[in-house]
């Protein structure tokens, strides 16, 4: 009995260890780098908030920096070196989206990495660009933080667009050139095995029912094994035509442009798409 | 009522039919006869039968549990009414009832076996065999009760028949032009009618036996019909029918149905899809014979439970249910599901 106690007290002392370094973790983990000083603090806690749940739900890192110095750097360049020095994104392909408001240059630019790539496509990402920057030409730069965070969270629920391809700016313009890649949606192993495994319990399932079944022996008669050949005869045969439907749907022909994801390669090596504008 | 034992007109022994040599064999001095030889022992015998007539009418009447005395060594021999063909239980001599085998009673042909015993026993062991979901002990552990070669009586039926069917039937096309895809589908209202003629359809007419394990031996080669004679019975044991023509008429009537319905439906063609709306078979023209088809049974006791089988004694094909083994079905259930597994996993991953 008393044994017992203390394995009960050990378990608890370990949930709740794990718990706190839980805690810990989610609070390291920052998501707004307001370094130009543009949100009010209640602000940038609302947004912490914000990323952080929204960074959850959709599996994706989401960052949101600000910066009066460029070092130098392009808008691109900056937003990107900034994720992949911070180690940003989750998986091992750091899937994530950061917004950059770079108040140097006076440019909004949004840099995807991983899977964000594909649900970020050139055409998505000018569409989140005309969202926010209004609010940011009027110094409304929380608003145009939200609208963001508002907006990604809307294009990932759409999901990755069915005629998604990913174009490396070094794209040649050759289809089987690996820098152009056409989108094919990688399911988590687990989940592919899972599928594998029903369809194989079930296949199993069914084998050995059609094996039970021939257990008893089957019936080996037809129609024919009776019948007298030539026997047959057909007296009347009437095929009338009664009515005929046409129905149509339109082909979605425009697969161009619009499933385009631009990407480019950071310094640090990584691929990175985005698409920015000044505001 | 008295009893025949087909005797060996050169020492005196019971002669049985001999399903390997196709002829009747004397067992004792291996003499062999053919079919019209035992056709006149028989007319000898019969004469000899007449002459105690009418006492065999009177104990006809008597009851049902028939009790008839041996001819070869005094025995009664004890059996139901619909027994036709038996042996006796203390001398083993075939034993023949004629009294079920007269009248009404009489079958206007019969197949003789062609599966002698050791060959029908050991037909059976192959087919165990070959069952993957049985314990490999049953044949081994289990232990045959009974096995017997039987004359099932049956009722053949020849029927014609005028059959109407109404269906709908549809066609889809499609193509594309420009951007549009079209989808064209017509419609059709079918109607088919036609006459057939069924030969030999078989309905047993003995409560005994199961009907579908009976269906699923079919079918037997009618080429090979032989006209009755109660010498084919000798050395087997047969039973008389208890359920009589009218009676399975029903039983013909339902495959009549399904047999005109797949006739009719196969001959609408060149649809992408047909549904049946209605479908009628009239049976005008039906005549039953009644006719004795051999099978084999065996009855098989395996832990503590009898399994029935039934083998066609004319072409060894068998029906029956075996005993699952629930542990041999697990290991095919997993053995087959990890194969499809891996076959899913490796090579499907392009597909998912």
């Amino acid at each position: 009995m008393k044994k017992r106690k203390y394995t009960l007290l050990i378990v608890i002392m370990l949930l709740a260890g794990l718990f706190i370094s839980a805690l810990t973790v989610m609070a390291a983990a920052q998501k707004i780098y307001d370094e130009a000083e543009l949100f009010s603090a209640s602000e940038k806690g609302s947004l912490e908030k914000q990323t952080v749940s929204l960074s959850e739900r959709i599996n994706m890192d989401v960052i949101i920096i600000t910066t009066n110095e460029n070092d130098g750097k392009t808008s691109s360049a900056y937003a990107d070196d900034f994720y992949d020095m911070n180690g940003f994104g989750y998986g091992d392909e750091a899937d994530g989206v950061l917004l950059l408001i770079n108040m140097e240059d006076r440019e909004v630019y949004i840099s995807t990495c991983g899977k964000a790539i594909h649900y970020l496509t050139d055409r998505r990402i000018e569409n989140m660009l005309d969202k926010i920057y209004p609010h940011l030409s009027e110094g409304n730069y929380s608003e145009g933080a939200a609208a963001f965070l508002n907006s990604l969270e809307y294009y990932v629920k759409e999901g990755i667009p069915a005629n998604q391809v990913t174009k490396d700016e070094s794209f040649t313009g050759n289809p089987s050139d690996p820098s152009y890649t056409v989108y094919r949606e990688t399911e988590n192993p687990s989940k592919k095995a899972l599928i594998c495994l029903v369809i194989s319990l079930g296949i199993g399932a069914g084998v050995v029912g059609v094996m039970a079944a021939h257990n008893k022996g089957r019936i080996g008669t037809n129609a024919n094994t009776y019948l007298d050949p030539r026997s047959f005869k057909l007296l009347h045969a009437e095929d009338r035509h009664v009515n005929t439907k046409i129905t149509h749907v339109t082909i979605n022909t425009n697969s161009g442009g619009s499933g385009t994801s631009s990407t480019h390669t950071s310094s640090g090596g990584a691929s990175h798409g985005g698409g920015g504008r000044k505001f | 009522m008295s009893v025949i034992t087909y005797q060996c007109p050169n020492c005196g022994g019971p002669l049985g039919f001999n399903a390997d040599l196709q002829s009747w064999k004397c067992e004792f001095c291996l003499s062999d006869f053919d079919e019209d030889a035992v056709r006149a022992l028989k007319e000898e015998q019969e004469e000899h039968r007449s002459e105690n007539a009418a006492e065999e009418e009177r104990a006809e009447f008597e009851s049902n549990a028939r009790s008839y005395s041996c001819p070869s060594c005094g025995a009664e021999i004890v059996t139901d009414d619909t027994t036709a063909a038996t042996f006796c239980y203390y001398c083993h001599n075939p034993a023949i009832l004629p009294g079920n085998l007269s009248g009404t009673y009489r079958p206007s042909k019969v197949i003789p076996f062609t599966f002698e015993r050791a060959a029908a026993t050991e037909a059976f062991i192959k087919w165990c065999k070959k069952k993957p979901l049985l314990s490999k002990d049953f044949t081994s552990s289990s232990q045959l009760e009974l096995l017997s070669g039987v004359y099932i009586p049956f009722w053949l039926y020849d029927c014609d028949i005028r059959g109407k069917m109404s269906a709908s039937a549809r066609n889809i096309r499609t193509w594309t032009s420009g951007d549009k895809r079209y989808t064209e589908t017509k419609y059709y209202d079918v109607v088919r009618a036609g006459t057939a003629k069924f030969r030999g359809i078989p309905a047993d007419g003995s409560k005994k036996t199961d009907d579908r394990l009976m269906e699923t031996l079919e079918p037997y080669d009618y080429s090979q019909m032989r006209d009755f004679s109660m010498s084919y019975l000798s050395g087997y044991l047969a039973e008389k029918y208890d359920v009589g023509e009218n009676e399975v008429y029903d039983r013909i009537k339902e495959r009549i149905q399904n047999y005109s319905r797949r006739l009719l439906e196969d001959t609408i063609t060149g649809y992408s899809s047909v549904s049946v709306n209605n479908c009628l078979a009239d049976i005008y023209q039906s005549r039953a014979t009644y006719v004795l088809l051999p099978t084999w049974m065996f009855t098989y006791n395996y832990k503590g439970k009898t399994y029935v089988f039934a083998m066609n004694g004319q072409t060894g094909k068998i029906a029956g249910s075996l005993p699952l083994s629930k542990a041999r079905m697990a290991l095919w259930f997993m053995g087959v599901s990890a194969v499809a597994f891996i076959i899913l996993f490796v090579v499907g991953g392009i597909f998912i």
